[in-house]
């Protein structure tokens, strides 16, 4: 059983988590909901003992695994008794191959090379990550490092797991995989704590906890998160920066005969063309690891193809210029590398070098960006879109981490984009429900991309 | 086996690497110095996954340095025969030698550092548990060795990120420019303890450090053709210093 008992904790004077108290019996699972910034994060770091050990917090807990009090027990000796996938999985993988990843763990076990290589076996099939044995994890598509992260709990097998946005970026099938392989594991009587937004999760739960959304840094109401129809109007009444433009490319990207592998991997795409004018609202669509992102990255000229061309905003892609992105804006999956600075307010300022009307950020909602949790940093990168509403988007994943009200917030935007600045590219899951707002949706399988032409609602009507 | 980089073993290289600095810094002779930058060079293009075009690249892009020594050289140096002069600038032989013996062994270090860089943390593991070291020292060691690298490549994610924001940082004001790189400047140094950071937990949480006698799933050890590669390396280093 895990036990936490009267578990209050601050950073400072912000009271994240007080007086809680909780019971999870072997073969449970307890769904921790909230808001972006209530604390869920912060909760699994108190329980695998990333805080007081990573990092500072004045806190009063009492967490027992059985007989075991966690608390006293270092972070480097938990692994016997406990897995935790963190949520952003950019850090944490050092090894050159997926295989490698998986066994470091059981290495440090003092498992026997044989059992290794079993466990190593079993959970890549059940994660479905076999093709991916030899590749680096750093190449993995986001969707598949998530799932890397389960494989290693998986051959990591310990009484307790805690999760922290394990379904957040994968695809329907992944999904699937990874509730089955927690129904496997609640067979097993293992004990989880998941922290996640996707109601997905609904079905596997016996417990929620609920943590309140009063403590959070950046509500998703605040003005520049704001993502609500009515404001983009007002900003563009205020004085839309982008009325000014140069006469935008009509063609924004095509690609001839483009062919793409990354190393150690199987061929992505081959022959593949396509063209994308400025008014088409697109949904990218496609399996963990089937090359949405790659696709993205290729047409901007981030990745350079084997074999073919590309072309961007009329432009031959033998480079990166600046001056591809006056009328088109790429925001990737890492929020990370779509915020400069330390703060919010600093990212803010490097957007005022190229949008010199941006107003000025308010300072009240200033804060470090590293204080921040990774849907709150998400809303913040998001926070400018309502003020390039005329750029094409190019958005990969743009509602992983978000919370509810966030998402629907995001959704409402786009859809009021797609009606009436229309020009986007996004990369999202069925799961996300973007019904009814894109003209085009396009999925990538293997043989190539299929496109599937929408009716809209004025279409229809 | 799959998934190592190399036939030999990760200590080998590591002792390779070590084995080309230090001989850079015992021989001060331009001659040999460019026998030892040859075999690095040649060395480090079989390791590098970029070949002899990345390396030549390296050499490019580590011209300004060079040549920043060549010009305190030029000002400070009066020893020996004069082999030009205009005003207050001179070339004198010694000046000239020394030149080519600082550029040499910066160029000799530069190129053992890339192909040591291209070890990962498995293999640093690997090669120094096979002489019973600490698994910290392996961390330490490799998170050194790619710290410069990672550096670079945020370095080169912010400019993107820039770009991608239309900004191009060459039409931009003094003042501009000043204010995006006070702003980078200290956004890669947080990143890079936060990395750290992360990595050093990522790693315990998976029990690095942890009590216990540790496993290994493709043991390596030290073959007949490693100590072969090690007696030979010993014999060139050797003549090497004797001629």
């Amino acid at each position: 059983m895990l036990r936490l008992e009267n578990l209050s904790l601050a950073f400072g004077h912000r009271q994240l988590l007080q007086n809680l108290s909780l019971r999870l019996s072997e073969g449970e699972l307890c769904w921790l909901k909230g808001a972006n910034g209530s604390g869920k994060t912060t909760l699994l770091n108190l329980i695998s003992g990333v805080i007081p050990e990573y990092v500072t917090a004045e806190f009063e807990a009492e967490i027992w695994l059985g007989e075991l009090s966690l608390k006293d027990l270092p972070i480097r000796e938990k692994f016997r008794y406990l897995w935790f996938a963190q949520n952003d999985p950019e850090t944490q993988f050092l090894m050159p191959s997926c295989e490698a990843e998986i066994a470091f763990a059981l290495e440090n076990r003092g498992m026997p090379a044989e059992q290794i290589k079993r466990q190593v076996d079993s959970s890549l099939n059940l994660l479905g990550l076999q093709n991916c044995r030899w590749q680096a994890p750093q190449t993995l598509s986001r969707g598949q490092q998530k799932l890397l992260l389960c494989a290693i709990g998986n051959a990591l097998d310990p009484p307790c797991y805690l999760l922290d946005e394990p379904l957040s970026g994968l695809s329907d099938s992944s999904v699937a995989l990874v509730l089955t392989w927690i129904r496997l594991q609640k067979a097993k009587r293992k004990i989880f704590l998941v922290a996640e937004h996707n109601d997905a999760l609904r079905h596997l739960a016996d417990k929620e906890l609920q943590l309140s959304d009063a403590t959070a840094f950046v509500q998703s109401g605040s003005i520049h998160q704001s993502a609500e129809p009515d404001s983009v109007l007002l900003l563009l009444k205020a004085g839309g920066q982008q009325h000014n433009l140069d006469k935008k490319p009509n063609l924004l990207v095509s690609t001839q005969d483009l062919g793409f592998a990354y190393q150690d991997s199987t061929q992505l795409f081959s022959n593949l063309s396509f063209t994308i004018s400025r008014h088409q609202n697109i949904l990218l669509q496609g399996e963990n690891g089937s090359g949405k992102s790659t696709l993205l990255k290729l047409m901007l000229g981030l990745l350079k193809p084997q074999c073919g061309r590309t072309a961007f905003a009329g432009n031959s892609q033998s480079g990166f210029d600046a001056g591809y992105f006056r009328h088109a804006y790429y925001q990737p999956q890492n929020t990370s590398a779509s915020l400069l600075g330390l703060t919010a307010s600093q990212n803010w300022l490097l957007w005022k070098l190229s949008l010199v009307e941006l107003p000025d950020y308010p300072s009240c909602a200033d804060h470090l960006l590293s204080e921040l949790s990774a849907g709150e940093q998400r809303l913040v990168s998001q926070g400018i879109l309502p003020y390039i509403i005329d750029k094409f988007w190019m958005l990969d994943e743009p509602f992983a981490s978000l919370d509810l009200q966030a998402s629907e917030n995001l959704k409402e935007l786009l859809a009021w984009k797609a009606r009436q600045r229309p020009g986007m590219i996004i990369v999202a899951h069925a799961s996300d429900n973007l019904e009814g707002i894109f003209d085009e949706i396009w999925t990538i399988n293997p043989t190539g991309i299929e496109i599937n032409r929408v009716s809209t609602e004025a279409e229809q009507s | 086996m799959r998934g190592t980089n190399s036939f030999w073993h990760p200590l080998l290289h590591v002792f390779i690497c070590l084995v080309l600095s230090c001989l850079a810094f015992m021989g001060s002779e331009p001659a040999k110095l460019s026998i030892l930058w040859f075999t690095s060079f040649i060395y480090a293009a079989f390791r590098v996954k970029a070949g002899a075009t990345g390396l030549v690249k390296t050499h490019w892009r580590s011209l300004p340095l060079l040549l920043s020594l060549a010009f305190v050289q030029l000002l400070f140096r009066r020893q020996g025969d004069l082999l030009w002069q205009f005003g207050i600038i001179s070339l004198s032989r010694e000046g000239a030698n020394y030149l080519a013996v600082l550029s040499l062994r910066l160029l000799i270090v530069i190129l053992s550092a890339k192909a040591l860089a291209v070890l990962d943390f498995k293999e640093f593991s690997t090669a120094f548990h096979s002489l019973r070291l600490p698994e910290e020292f392996s961390f330490m060691l490799s998170y050194a060795v790619h710290l410069v690298p990672s550096l670079l490549s945020s370095w080169k994610g912010y400019f993107q990120s820039l770009k991608l924001r239309g900004i191009a940082i060459n039409k931009l004001s003094i003042p501009n420019r000043l204010k995006i790189y006070k702003v980078l400047a200290l956004s890669s140094l947080a990143a890079l303890i936060k990395n750290s950071e992360g990595q050093a937990i990522a790693l315990e949480l998976r029990g690095f450090r942890s009590s216990g006698e540790r496993s290994s799933m493709h043991e390596r050890r030290f073959s007949f053709f490693d100590w072969v590669a090690i007696f030979m390396i010993f014999l060139a280093a050797a003549l090497y210093l004797w001629l």
